[in-house]
């Protein structure tokens, strides 16, 4: 009879002391008690005390959303000014009155002024926050990141999530953007003979409104800038787009950096060969300059074969960087002319194919290393093999040597044939 | 009758179970900060040098089939080096895995109880594993059986999981720090195999003694292919800064991992098995530690023994202040006491050896001169 009390007595003992001892960590991950932010946004601040500014973008619940019927979950956009990150944190924790939990947290959002300054710090804060996930997506805005935020609200998906998990598949088929996550950025920033890049995004300044649709209502009240329908729109970065659509921000184009500063951008062309010399995307669409075609223009639509062999020769103080890129594409403009069975013709768009694709790999590696200075296709990678030691390498001098590297680049590659009819 | 003996699996599972949860925690932090590209040459390296510990601990071993090393001490010096011997396996076996059982709470309440103490966090694993080891018929080594190839799955998957992020030229430098670092200094990281100090227990505890040269041959095969791929993962897919400040590396790889947009957060499955795992482990340690307890002095009872035990390792927890001393008696106090032990227990068994050897020579030689 002892022994049962005393089991008894103990294993009560042991209830009470577990939860005791777990109910504040309960209590703290209650769903009543947190708020998810989707996304953050980074911006300097007008304030000369408070020189950030963060913004975090919130899925507005009541408006709909996945498990509604009804149509798309709109978003809630807030910012706050603060000396540090954290303390940002604290104060919206305060001002919501729930704890904010980053466990959904998509996107990061810089703006291009804030990171020409340097991320460094921000991006250490964000990473050692065991709530952002590694594969949180770093956007440069080339506008304010809270307008941003503001202008990112799905057109297509019911909720914004949804809309950012979008950024890895696009950029694979695409190659317009990359699909850059703190953790890849954070592991480059320690890794400083690399280069490193985010995807860049812009914020479009609504020039004409034709149309507005229903659907637009709700989710414009919130964003408040960008009031919906058909719209025509220039990018405040300073190209023109001319794209139409109900959301306001599009992500073309690559953001380069140096250690932790933003530097510059690439176009859409020279981001297909920085993805194609990283072996992040799959296949992409070019236009060649080609006579005879409507409007001198031939599309190709071009897969990555195998991965881009490079082979880094460092046994002079000038690096030698010999690459060479393994496509084959298919055709696919095609009218009353096109004879795409006739190998000759198809031997005559590879070659054109070849030549173009090299210029802009060419034009790309020029920008990389005269203009940027910067490692950003992890070239550095591929040069550690001819150095036995750290010591060796670090001897070597990568980061100053890179301005001065030769290339060599090949580009291999095949047209097979059109797609679906081969003209005459 | 309770079946208390282990089979050869069992044996195996245990001192592989004993190398995973180091190597999870911070083992492959320690080898890749101090060898930096060169970690998986290092890792090869010390692998081999274990094989050969290993085997030399076999031949030793097999001169006195059902001894362990606190019998063969008893054989040599009598009961003062057995008492001396208890004591230095018994501390160690204590601190250390107070240690490890601080840093994976202390990981747990980064990750998932932000807002309770670490205490509670140890309390309910040492009430967990003082409840397995009073559970009879070996459950506790049988379990053990089934949880060993569930995380050797899982560590497979973190590594097929992450290729796609793999930067296979992290192995680059070769040498890395150089040969100085990566071959001399780098034995020190022959630390990771703790299971060499748990063979030294193994021969009385065999269903079968014969088995134990396959046993002492596969778990450290096994353990040394554990620690191998563990060690790609983390070179591959960090750059060492980053190695260096994270709490499990592994861990860390494990948020990696997402196949698709429906399988994501597998971090959390991982957990679930670690711990699982971990639990396993500090039963075993515990177990070990309560068999020393039982064969130093006059206690027979397990439920006492066990118990004791788990309240010593709850009393050295709190030794270490923070992490900074918890990874500070890591890196450096308990690798130097592993080499100590690991030397003394080596010294004792060819002396024993020696001893026994000569002794056989004299009673042939006497039975020959009758």
């Amino acid at each position: 009879v002892i022994n049962k009390l005393t089991k008894t007595v103990l294993a009560i003992a042991i209830i009470i002391t577990v939860v005791w001892g777990f109910s504040d960590s309960y209590s703290s991950h209650n769903l009543d008690n947190i708020v998810h932010v989707v996304a953050i946004g980074v911006d300097k601040s007008s304030d000369e005390e408070n020189n950030l500014k963060v913004s975090f973008q919130f899925v507005n619940m009541s408006s709909g959303g996945e498990g509604s019927s009804g149509g798309e979950a709109s978003t809630i956009v807030t910012s706050i000014s603060s000396t540090t990150i954290n303390k940002a944190i604290n104060l919206m924790n305060s001002y919501i009155g729930k704890e904010l939990n980053f466990a959904h947290c998509k996107v990061i959002v810089f703006s291009e002024e804030f990171a020409r300054e340097g991320i460094s710090t921000e991006i250490c804060t964000f990473i050692n926050n065991e709530e952002i996930r590694p594969s949180t997506n770093i956007i440069i805005s080339t506008s304010d990141a809270h307008s941003y935020l503001k202008n990112s609200n799905p057109n297509i998906e019911k909720i914004v999530t949804n809309y950012y998990e979008t950024f890895e598949l696009t950029s694979n088929f695409t190659g317009y953007s990359e699909d850059t996550t703190i953790g890849k950025f954070y592991n480059r920033l320690m890794n400083p003979p690399h280069g490193n890049t985010a995807i860049l995004g812009r914020t479009f300044k609504k020039v004409s409104n034709s149309e507005s649709t229903d659907s637009s209502q709700g989710q414009n009240s919130q964003s408040g800038e960008n009031s919906g329908g058909n719209t025509s729109q220039t990018d405040s970065g300073g190209a023109t787009l001319d794209i139409s659509g109900e959301r306001g921000t599009q992500n073309v184009g690559i953001a380069v950096f140096k250690d932790d500063k933003f530097i510059g951008e690439l176009s859409e062309i020279e981001s297909i060969c920085h993805l194609l010399l990283t072996n992040n995307v799959d296949s992409f669409i070019i236009s060649l300059p080609a006579e005879g075609y409507p409007d001198n223009l031939l599309d190709l639509n071009v897969q990555t074969l195998r991965s881009t062999k490079i082979k880094v020769d460092t046994s002079s103080d000038i690096p030698t960087i010999n690459i060479t890129v393994y496509c084959e594409a298919r055709v696919l403009t095609i009218d009353e002319n096109s004879n795409y069975e006739d190998s000759q013709v198809l031997n005559d768009i590879s070659r054109k194919a070849h030549r173009y694709l090299k210029s802009q790999i060419e034009n790309y590696l020029e920008k990389t290393t005269k203009k940027f200075n910067s490692d950003i296709a992890g070239f550095i990678d591929h040069a550690t093999k001819n150095f036995l030691t750290l010591k060796d390498l670090e001897n070597y001098d990568w980061s100053s040597k890179y301005e001065n590297s030769n290339f060599n680049v090949d580009v291999k590659i095949d047209v097979m044939s059109s797609l679906l009819f081969s003209g005459n | 009758m309770e079946n208390t003996r282990l089979g050869k699996f069992e044996a195996i599972a245990f001192i592989i179970t004993v190398m995973i949860n180091h190597v999870f925690l911070n083992m492959t932090k320690i080898i890749i900060s101090s060898t930096e590209s060169s970690a998986l040459l290092n890792t090869i390296y010390i692998s081999l040098i274990a094989l050969v510990v290993s085997y030399i601990i076999y031949v030793l071993l097999n001169k006195f089939p059902t001894f362990d090393i606190l019998d063969i001490s008893n054989f040599l010096g009598g009961k003062i080096l057995k008492t001396i011997i208890s004591i230095l396996f018994f501390s160690y076996f204590i601190f250390f895995t107070a240690n490890l059982l601080k840093s994976f709470s202390y990981c747990l309440q980064i990750i998932y109880y932000t807002s309770t103490n670490t205490f509670f966090v140890i309390i309910v694993f040492l009430i967990a594993t003082v409840f397995i080891c009073n559970l009879k018929n070996n459950a506790l080594f049988r379990s053990n059986l089934l949880i060993v190839p569930l995380v050797i799955i899982s560590t497979l998957i973190l590594f097929f999981g992450n290729t796609g992020d793999f930067v296979f030229e992290n192995v680059f430098p070769v040498l890395g720090n150089g040969i100085k670092e990566t071959f001399l200094l780098g034995i020190g990281n022959l630390f990771a195999f703790q299971g060499l100090l748990h063979l030294l227990f193994l021969p009385p505890r065999l269903k079968d003694v014969t088995k134990l040269k396959k046993i002492t041959f596969l778990s450290i095969v096994f353990s040394a292919l554990y620690l191998i791929i563990s060690i790609c993962i983390v070179l591959f897919l960090f750059d060492v800064e980053v190695t260096n400040s994270l709490l499990s590396p592994l861990y860390s790889s494990a948020r990696y991992i997402e196949f698709g947009a429906f399988f994501q957060r597998l971090d959390s499955i991982f957990m679930l098995i670690w711990i699982i795992s971990f639990v396993s482990y500090l039963s075993i340690i515990i177990n070990t530690c309560s068999n020393i307890m039982k064969k130093a002095t006059h206690i027979n009872s397990n439920k006492f023994s066990t118990t004791l035990v788990s309240f010593l390792i709850l009393v050295v927890t709190f030794f270490s202040k923070n992490y900074a001393v918890s990874t500070f008696f890591t890196d450096v106090v308990y690798k130097y006491a592993f080499f100590l032990i690991l030397g003394i227990s080596l010294i004792i068994l060819t002396l024993a050896f020696l001893v026994k050897n000569a002794k056989n020579k004299s009673n042939l030689l006497s039975g020959g001169a009758k």
